[in-house]
């Protein structure tokens, strides 16, 4: 009733590989007052993210705190059947009456628990940013979209507005524990689904070919040349200490481990793709339907490798967005709040 | 719920020690506003009264004056009963005077006793009588006096007197006639 008279914070916390980060949006009567972003080090939420959030929370009593659902049991599907959600422990949210959202409920616990000192108010599916970021664009024809974060990838294949595929990657269940993860993810899985990761698990032999062109990655990420590295600097060895001889070594190792991260997480984001087309052409409901458009959202900067790679070696038209994952959760966060 | 898996915590816009502080403040507004009302109550009641007490103020000054009126209407009602009880006791004190005068030899017939003026009716065995012992003691009270006698069949006579005060003279006159 009084709510137009207050500030509405909304937090997103978004969890990184090194830590997360807090985006926070200050906003009063939909104009953007105030927008922070903040990163902490360290797996869990630290007591210094905790204050944090607690003294952004205290800027009105209207604060929302949001997060991305990053946990692998998760995916889409089509239609909005949930009859046996909870007998499967999922739990789904049906959009726009045409395709269905699920995440596990023991996941969506463990991630409310995880964070129950702060409290959370939204956890939001990555088929939702996928949704968000590309709403000028699912209701064309078909294309393939996804959404990638450093730690997760979702693709999901829709068209004019009807997601005909959908697939949540990450490096957990896509490069080492695919086998295990067969038997687990049935339980969350439609029907539909079912019957794509039964083809998943045919078509991951033939893909396991593809590990091969990793060797090629191998020779970027020769540790050995990095002496070599050293030696073409052009400063010479007497104006350097042995310190500082050592500290940029670590340093250039560094750079380079991380372009050899970036290269190995685009193939890694490449071969993803490839294999959700290749079950998606295996499957009944291509009908001879061929996808020419991948749209990607990256919360990274890069994504021209991976731009190079799917159009020189799939042939197709990419279009990239690099995204602001904080700002993508806080406009979700916005829409939920408005529909309270 | 459209994007979210769980539904917000709900949200108060008081907190705790608002909500304490916004009841200290409807406390402290309320007893201003009690106040206020009391307040304004008694000074329509004292209004009303003052009014109430100024017309009987005015029914009793108009009261006050009536009685007043009569009071003095009483007091004139007093004055002149006092001095009709004096006139009375004067005149009465002057008869008892009067008839003081009269000698025994003297029989009086009839009295007219007027404020200035005394008439008297009676039968004196001679005229002498009459002079010595009654109209001298009358001259020497009234200003005028006179006699008229007349003879009745014993020889006796019957006389009439007519005596006078004058407001400013204290002169005596005096007359016979036959």
């Amino acid at each position: 009733m009084l709510g137009w008279t207050f500030q509405k914070v909304f937090i997103a916390i978004i969890v990184l590989e090194e830590g997360h980060e807090v985006v926070v949006l200050t906003v009063k009567n939909k104009k953007t007052i105030d927008l922070i972003r903040h990163h902490f080090e360290g797996d869990s939420s630290s007591i210094a993210m905790n204050n944090f959030i607690k003294e952004k929370s205290n800027i009105s009593p209207f604060f929302y705190t949001s997060i991305l659902n990053q946990y692998p049991n998760q995916g889409a599907y089509d239609g909005c059947i949930k009859s046996n959600e909870k007998s499967v422990g999922i739990k789904v949210l049906c959009r726009d009456q045409q395709w269905t959202q699920y995440a596990s409920r023991e996941d969506l616990a463990n991630l409310e628990k995880s964070y129950s000192n702060i409290g959370l108010d939204f956890i939001f599916s990555p088929f939702s940013l996928i949704e968000y970021y590309f709403a000028d664009k699912i209701k064309s024809g078909l294309a393939l979209y996804a959404f990638g974060m450093p730690n997760l990838f979702s693709v999901a294949i829709f068209d004019e507005g009807k997601l005909e595929y959908a697939y949540h990657y990450t490096p957990t269940n896509s490069d080492l524990m695919e086998a295990e993860e067969d038997a687990e993810a049935l339980t969350f899985s439609s029907p539909l689904i079912e019957e794509e990761e039964e083809e998943d698990s045919i078509v991951r032999l033939d893909d396991l070919e593809d590990l091969d062109l990793m060797d090629d990655l191998d020779s970027l990420g020769d540790l050995d040349d990095l002496d070599e590295f050293s030696d073409s600097s052009e400063f010479s060895e007497d104006s350097l200490t042995p310190e500082e001889k050592r500290v940029d070594k670590e340093n250039g190792i560094v750079l380079i481990k991380g372009e050899l991260d970036r290269s190995n997480e685009e193939y890694s984001r490449f071969e993803w793709i490839q294999k959700t087309l290749e079950r998606f052409y295996a499957s009944e409901q291509c009908q001879n339907r061929f996808i020419e458009t991948v749209c990607i959202a990256d919360s990274g900067s890069g994504g021209d490798e991976l731009k190079r790679y799917l159009e020189e070696e799939l042939f197709l038209n990419v279009l990239i967005r690099h995204v602001d994952v904080g700002v993508g959760i806080n406009a979700l966060a916005q829409l939920e709040e408005e529909a309270l | 719920m459209k994007y979210s898996f769980i539904t917000p915590r709900p949200k108060r816009f008081i907190s705790d020690e608002m909500r304490l502080s916004f009841f200290f403040f409807a406390v402290s507004i309320a007893m201003v506003v009690g106040t206020y009302f009391f307040l304004l109550y008694k000074t329509v009641h004292f209004k009303d009264e003052h009014t109430s007490f100024s017309q009987t103020i005015k029914d009793l000054e108009a009261s006050t004056d009536v009685l007043e009126k009569k009071i003095a209407v009483i007091d004139a009602e007093v004055k002149m009963h006092e001095q009709i009880a004096t006139d009375n006791t004067v005149l009465k004190e002057s008869i008892r005077n009067l008839f003081d005068l009269v000698p025994d030899q003297i029989t009086l017939t009839r009295a007219e006793l007027d404020e200035k003026s005394l008439i008297l009716y009676g039968i004196t065995p001679t005229k002498d009588t009459y002079s010595f012992m009654l109209q001298a003691p009358l001259k020497s009270i009234f200003s005028r006096t006179y006699t008229s006698f007349y003879p009745v069949e014993n020889g006796w006579y019957s006389f009439v007197s007519s005596n006078y005060l004058d407001d400013d003279a204290n002169t005596t006159e005096g007359g016979n006639e036959e």
